[in-house]
């Protein structure tokens, strides 16, 4: 424990400039942003509807890539040879460092999140009769969920690298791959959705800009008073889905933070350096990720475009292995580079990118 | 006392250490020699707790270096050692301080104004010697009981250099200090090491006073007035041989009296005792190795 406060106090300068940053950043958006107030939409057939758009999507966009880039700054260090020679010699065992680590990581991203949101709130919402205030802390408890689990997420894959840039490109592949993964499960189970696998898949689209469902772009619809019955199902369901959310994320968030730790005092100093066969290295990654890239550029930009032409999924071929051979270094043709090969063949000449065009996923699982 | 047992550790799938035995007595400097890749950094990183051995361990005093607490009385200066694009003079002293709270803060402000570095600027600004200053001072003033260096002369000029070997020599003296220093400039090292340790295929192939062991060897420089005897010369054991037409520097193991009788009986035209240091005793054991 001591060691840990030592490190901590050592460090606090750094990690204070990094939280004040992030902090006026976000403040500035705040400051800055929008309320829409749309008043009467005239000719509802519900009568009078009043709509208040408020700006909320920057502070999960924000934060989100703070959280991406916060364990990145934190422990570059822990997979640096050069700073390893050093770390590791020093009196302070593994599980200390990792742990003072995990919690100046945590600061980094907890304060400075609460305190854009609840300056937002206090900014924007309080004493305004027109929001219903739990549900404004429910999604604040929402994006403050996802955060973690994407800091824990990102420390995880950064961890599994053997360089900075090698965790630099796992962190990379785990988010497009994490996408990519929302979008297949949800074709599979388009037809036959549970409230709880669509609020757990709802999430992603938060961080994608895509949104348009109400909960998450903060909208909230007035009727005159909160108790219309369509309004107050909808409260309710939402209030469901989110408190459901909530536990599911800070799971994963705790399961990905033991993963890390368990990565990290297991960790040899001299596999440093290269890249990373283990587990959730390249072996892994890749050939996920070549899956990933195609489907997020589909749908990305494959609308309008004719995502059947074999020219489209030959470009797409082609560029991935090409960052895939950059990656190694090199054509090699070792097992996993082969798998890689038959993974990438399958995903772009299967129609999966079809699938991901055509088949508006987005939509179908977040609208 | 340092105890080094080592059975073997790999890198890559390759092994790099085998059957590494050793002891360093408490307060000595020992220099730790070896041709390139022959295992001096892993050899220091496991000593230093950053590698733990495959099979086999160092103690320290009966304590392991893999527990923090026996870490805090070792510091350990590796040839590329820890800053960010951030770190300052300023900045790599708190965290040393946060570590080693005992250290010398006098000492450290009066090297660093010795060696006129900017404690405000970037680490990364600074040449590789003006580096290995800035760790130095550091691990002069923690004062550990044992000081680890790997490549500790590498980009020193040579003032530098020699106000540390003088720094270290106090250190010792006044701290009782053991060192371990590894280095490729075996003439530094014989200035003012008590100890060496020579590492060769993959283990110590020799180790103990430099003095001593030097003087178990002795050169000779024979030139012939007819073509020179090959096995003769082979038939005496050289640690060390060199045969350029009809003149011969041969290294032998033995006393330089008794040598020379052995080498007269081979009619050379000229005898000559050449003397013999440190680096050429470390030629003549590789190339004996080889």
């Amino acid at each position: 424990m001591t060691s840990i406060c030592k490190y901590l106090r050592g460090n606090i300068k750094t990690i204070a400039l990094r939280m004040i940053f992030v902090t006026v950043l976000g403040l500035i958006f705040v400051v800055s942003a929008g309320r829409e107030d749309l008043s009467v939409v005239n000719g509802m057939a519900r009568g009078d509807y009043y709509k208040f758009d408020l700006e909320y999507w920057f502070i999960p966009v924000l934060f989100f890539a703070w959280s991406l880039l916060v364990p990145i700054v934190e422990f570059e260090g822990f997979i640096n040879k050069r700073n390893l020679d050093t770390l590791y010699s020093m009196p302070i065992s593994r599980k200390s460092l990792m742990t003072a680590r995990t919690i100046s990581a945590f600061a980094q991203m907890a304060i400075p999140f609460w305190v854009v949101n609840l300056f937002w709130y206090f900014y924007r919402i309080f004493g305004n009769s027109c929001y219903r205030q739990d549900m404004v802390w429910l999604t604040m408890g929402l994006t403050f969920a996802l955060c973690l689990v994407t800091l824990a997420c990102a420390e995880f894959f950064f961890l599994n690298g053997n360089s900075v840039w090698d965790g630099v490109i796992l962190v990379g592949m785990g988010v497009i791959s994490y996408f990519a993964v929302m979008v297949i499960l949800g074709v599979i189970i388009r037809s036959g959705i549970s409230t709880v696998v669509k609020t757990f898949m709802s999430l992603p689209a938060l961080l994608l800009f895509i949104a348009t469902n109400d909960e998450i772009s903060m909208r909230y619809y007035v009727q005159g008073e909160w108790r219309n019955e369509s309004t107050s199902d909808w409260i309710s369901e939402f209030t469901e889905k989110v408190s459901v959310s909530l536990i599911l994320w800070a799971v994963l968030a705790v399961v990905m933070m033991v993963a890390s730790y368990r990565i990290f005092t297991r960790r040899r100093a001299e596999t440093a350096e290269g890249i990373s066969d283990g587990w959730f290295g390249y072996k892994l990654m890749m050939p996920l990720y070549s899956v990933a890239a195609m489907l997020f550029c589909s749908i990305l930009i494959g609308e309008g475009m004719n995502a059947e032409a074999i020219g489209f999924k030959l470009v797409f071929f082609l560029i991935v292995v090409l960052g895939y051979v950059v990656y190694r270094r090199g054509f090699k043709f070792k097992k996993s580079d082969l798998i890689f090969m038959a993974v990438l063949l399958v995903a772009s000449f299967s129609g999966l990118t079809d699938l991901a065009v055509s088949g508006v996923p987005w939509s179908v699982v977040f609208g | 006392m340092i105890n080094i047992n080592i059975n073997s550790h790999s890198l890559g799938g390759n092994k790099v250490l085998e059957n590494v035995k050793l002891e360093i007595p408490t307060g000595v400097i020992l220099g730790l020699v070896g041709v390139n890749g022959a295992g001096k950094s892993t050899l220091l990183r496991i000593m230093s707790g950053v590698y733990n051995a495959d099979e086999g361990d160092v103690l320290y005093d009966g304590d392991s270096p893999k527990d923090a607490s026996t870490r805090s009385r070792i510091f350990f200066l590796p040839d590329d050692p820890y800053y960010t694009s951030q770190t300052t003079c300023k900045s790599m002293l708190e965290m040393y301080r946060t570590f080693y709270p005992k250290m010398d803060i006098d000492v450290y402000k009066t090297f660093i104004s010795k060696y006129s570095l900017d404690e405000k600027k970037p680490i990364r600004t600074f040449s590789k010697g003006m580096r290995r200053q800035l760790y130095i001072a550091l691990a002069l003033a923690i004062k550990p009981e044992y000081l680890l260096l790997d490549e500790a002369f590498d980009g020193l000029d040579p003032r530098s250099r020699k106000h540390f070997k003088d720094e270290l020599i106090k250190l010792v003296d006044n701290n009782g200090t053991t060192v371990v220093i590894s280095s490729h400039s075996l003439r530094e090292l014989e200035d003012f090491c008590d100890m060496f340790a020579m590492l060769d295929n993959k283990t110590v192939s020799t180790s103990g006073d430099i003095e001593e062991k030097v003087a178990t060897l002795c050169k000779f420089q024979l030139a012939f007035t007819s073509d020179v005897d090959d096995e003769a010369l082979e038939a005496l054991a050289p640690v060390a041989l060199r045969v350029n037409g009809r003149f011969v520097q041969i290294v032998l193991e033995d006393t330089a009296e008794n040598a020379m009788e052995k080498l007269k009986a081979l009619e050379p035209a000229v005898i000559e005792e050449m003397p013999i240091d440190f680096e050429e005793m470390f030629i003549s054991e590789v190339e004996r190795g080889a």
